[in-house]
């Protein structure tokens, strides 16, 4: 009897690490190619293994039924998950300074305007357990102001969003601005860019979708002890200020009526109902309004929900997205002397990668 | 390559596992060479330069020392030959993975932190061996290098012994119950080492990367008791597969992990954690040093030594330094003294305090800085003036479960339950061994894939990570 019990599991074992084996080699789709390194080799079969996402959904169910509130470094807060932000590198910091610093001083007629839009581990640090706080946003964004030159006027993201923090700024599942969190920022600014802001009660508050599960939450496979998201479009009760949307990808140009891509509700990224997300390199935005300013913004795509308010002020607005168009200058896409006024619109964790 | 990786359990074991089944016994060894071309040359070609010289000289200069067997100066001169040279290669290989020699220089790459600790110790044995007359030189090549570069062990042990082995690398013997026990090992350790000791070291890597100056005394002792556990299953895990592997090649290898903590001093806990490689440290270092009837002074000396050379082993920096002779002093105090004490004591008493000091020896054997570990052993003691603090809630909440599982495994309470079940009438244990196996098979793949394991954090860890 015993030996055939160890029959079974010699079987079984090699089985099954012979069927997981060739299943990733011959059967995931395209197979491993010829990688330049071991390191290359072994990252590849790694990405080939099968069931990736069933053995995360299990490893994430196992940590979080022995009481765990943090995998992989996110953690779980207010029924939502929060990753800790990275410390910016001082260099990163420098260079995109002083790359802002030159961008203002060869524009020097134009107003150039800077937003650093903070992680929600910044401003809700005091719910995240120690071990977990990744640094101070707010002194950094106030040395990251120092640095710029005076030329260049600053807008304070932070401080309205910290005093809205009881409130639902963030997606609990994701790292984006909600709509009502955008909302916040935008009135808190644009006083500064020159406008008055149009008040809340100008929207429409419209529920795009319902039980949004964010990235952060679908990379872990997190699904319990969350509660999912709504995704809530703010539309101008007078109807829509927006005539046409050119989206430049490099290649070809499509066109659009509106900012909000209501299709991508029902595709992976349903947060690229915003401004289309990353998929394009330049939106050119034309407004009803005549004879306003025009208005170059260059953003993240954590930045998308403030756009929609902004362009009500301006009769052309253009939007790079810096993770898009990472490879080209801002001369390669658009004239920039043609513009009155540019906003570079950042969230804090793109800085390192810009740059 | 790494035990605990995909890339080793899905496609290497099964492919060298066929071929060496397939392989006539008489010439298994060579296919064990094979592996362990595969498996050192994985990570870097160079490395196998090395491991060449080191099992050619090791297989020449052997036969040259057995040959001058009746004229021991003329034998003594090859020995100390043979010693510089291996002592030459660890030398290289602290010198690249502290930095000294540039990491992308050829030199480094032929030196990684996986395996010349290993070979170069069983090399330096197999001649030490001979010259004492223990064992015989071997005239064939395969079997010296094969023993050698004996691959599953490369990683951290176990050390094999020549004399130990050398019948089972003649012509191993594979049978589906020594697969199906290896298997069995195999898993084990993929489990401590994926599950238990990447989770537990996460709370201790949370913990050090905060400001210990404001860290209260029981979330250190929290932290001390996670760094136990780390280094525990970081070491156990490693070998625990490692004899399992060799298992499944039909060669036994002798328990290494024989419950270390479920002691009552010190020095029965050093004898216990990772045996093989204590025991390589106290006949070759240790008892070379105390003689015989030579007296109390060298039996300190031998015992410091030993200590500080056994930690050395683990990693070339001064806090694993300190370690080290930490360890040596209190093992002379148990002989001198303190041995008595604790004899006097309940059990449970004496296995308290010796977890105590060595847990606290642990905080510099665990890191870098012998500063921050001051501050830390410190901070257990209360020097930061609280009690508790809002880390020791969430530690708690986090890490209870994990801390209990790990310690109803290192108490052997686990092995205890299995051996009743085992010794009962109606035993049904066999029969579930293999809903066991894929259990773990299932735990294993779902924590090692998908993250990219590393080499031992603990040990050699200047270039190791």
């Amino acid at each position: 009897m015993k030996k055939i019990l160890d029959l079974i599991c010699v079987i079984m074992f090699f089985s099954i690490i012979v069927m997981f084996a060739v299943s990733t080699l011959f059967f995931q789709g395209d197979t491993p190619k010829s990688a330049k390194s071991q390191s290359d080799l072994e990252q590849q079969l790694s990405e080939h293994f099968p069931l990736q996402g069933s053995w995360q959904t299990l490893r994430t169910s196992i940590l979080l039924s022995a009481g765990k509130t943090e995998i992989d470094g996110t953690f779980l807060v207010n029924s939502g998950v929060i990753k800790p932000s990275k410390q910016v590198s001082s260099s990163a910091s420098e260079k995109l300074c002083g790359y802002i610093n030159d961008f203002a001083s060869q524009h020097e007629g134009q107003g150039v305007f800077v937003c650093i839009i903070p992680s929600p581990s910044g401003i809700y640090s005091a719910d995240i357990p120690s071990v977990g706080v990744g640094f101070d946003q707010r002194g950094f964004i106030d040395d990251f102001y120092y640095g710029l030159d005076s030329s260049v006027v600053t807008l304070d993201a932070y401080s309205p969003l910290y005093a809205s923090r009881e409130n639902y700024i963030f997606f609990r599942t994701d790292e984006s601005l909600t709509s009502s969190g955008a909302f916040g920022v935008y009135y808190s600014f644009i006083r500064k860019m020159g406008f008055a802001p149009r008040p809340y009660s100008d929207y429409d508050s419209e529920h795009a979708m319902i039980g949004y599960i964010g990235s952060l939450c679908t990379e872990l496979n997190i699904r319990r002890r969350i509660t999912p998201d709504n995704i809530e479009l703010l539309t101008p009760k007078n109807g829509t200020v927006v005539t046409s949307v050119s989206a430049f990808d490099g290649e070809r140009t499509d066109e659009f009526r509106s900012v909000f891509d209501r299709g991508a509700l029902s595709g992976s990224s349903p947060l690229d109902v915003f401004c289309y997300g990353s998929r394009y390199k330049r939106l050119d935005i034309k407004t009803v309004n005549r004879d306003y300013p025009r208005l170059l913004i260059v953003k993240t795509a954590r930045t998308d929900p403030l756009i929609p308010f902004v362009i009500s002020h301006y009769s052309r607005v253009t939007v790079i997205d810096a993770d898009a168009a990472s490879g080209d200058n801002i001369d390669d896409l658009t004239d920039p002397g043609s513009f009155d006024q540019v906003l570079f619109l950042l969230d804090i964790d793109s800085i390192e990668r810009l740059v | 390559m790494i035990l605990s990786s995909v890339t080793f359990l899905y496609f290497f074991l099964p492919v060298f596992i066929g071929l060496y089944a397939l392989t006539p016994k008489r010439h298994r060894a060579k296919a064990l060479i094979l592996g362990e071309a595969v498996f050192i040359g994985w990570g870097a070609l160079p490395a196998l330069v090395p491991l060449g010289i080191s099992s050619f000289a090791a297989y020449l200069l052997g036969m040259l020392i057995d040959n001058r067997r009746n004229n021991k100066p003329a034998a003594r001169r090859v020995l100390v030959i043979s010693i510089l040279l291996e002592l030459s290669f660890i030398l290289l290989a602290v010198l690249s993975s502290v930095g000294v020699i540039a990491k992308s220089s050829a030199v480094a790459r032929a030196f990684p932190p996986v395996g010349v600790f290993v070979y170069t110790l069983g090399a330096m044995s197999y001649c030490i061996d001979i010259y004492r007359g223990q064992i015989r030189c071997d005239h064939r090549f395969t079997i010296v290098a094969a023993f050698v570069g004996f691959f599953p062990c490369l990683t951290a042990g176990p050390l094999m012994r020549y004399g130990e082995v050398q019948d089972k690398l003649t012509a191993p013997e594979m049978s589906a119950d020594k697969l199906s026990r290896g298997i069995s090992l195999y898993l084990k350790g993929l489990v401590e080492r994926c599950v238990l000791s990447l989770q537990i070291s996460n709370m201790w890597t949370q913990l050090i990367r905060l400001d210990i100056s404001g860290v209260s005394a029981i979330t250190a002792w929290l932290g001390l008791a996670a760094a136990g556990m780390y280094v525990y299953f970081e070491f156990a895990s490693i070998s625990h597969m490692a004899r399992g592997v060799s298992l499944m090649l039909g060669i036994e290898t002798p328990v290494n992990f024989d419950h270390p903590f479920r002691v009552s001093s010190v020095t029965e806990l050093v004898r216990k954690f990772n045996v093989s490689v204590t025991a390589w440290f106290i006949d070759f270092i240790y008892k070379p040093i105390r003689g015989s009837g030579r007296g109390a002074g060298f039996t300190a000396l031998a015992a410091i030594v030993t200590g500080a050379c056994l930690s050395l082993w683990y990693g070339a920096d001064l806090s694993k330094l300190v370690f080290g002779v930490y360890i040596g002093l209190i093992c002379l105090a148990e002989l001198a003294f303190l041995g008595k004490l604790q004899k006097k004591l309940p059990y449970i008493a004496s296995m308290v305090i010796t977890m105590i000091l060595i847990h606290i020896g642990f905080v510099f054997f665990i890191v870098d800085d012998t500063g921050y570990a001051v501050s830390y052993i410190l901070a257990v003691f209360g020097r930061n003036g609280m009690l508790v603090d809002n880390l020791t809630v969430y530690f708690f909440e986090n890490f209870a479960v994990l801390m209990g599982i790990c310690i109803f495994i290192t108490t052997g309470l686990a092995d205890r339950i299995y051996r009743r079940l085992s010794a009962s009438k109606h035993n049904f244990l066999p029969f579930l061994r293999p809903v066991w196996q894929l259990t773990l098979l299932v735990l294993g793949t779902a924590f090692m894939s998908g993250t990219v394991q590393g080499y031992l954090g603990l040990i050699n860890l200047g270039a190791a990570g």
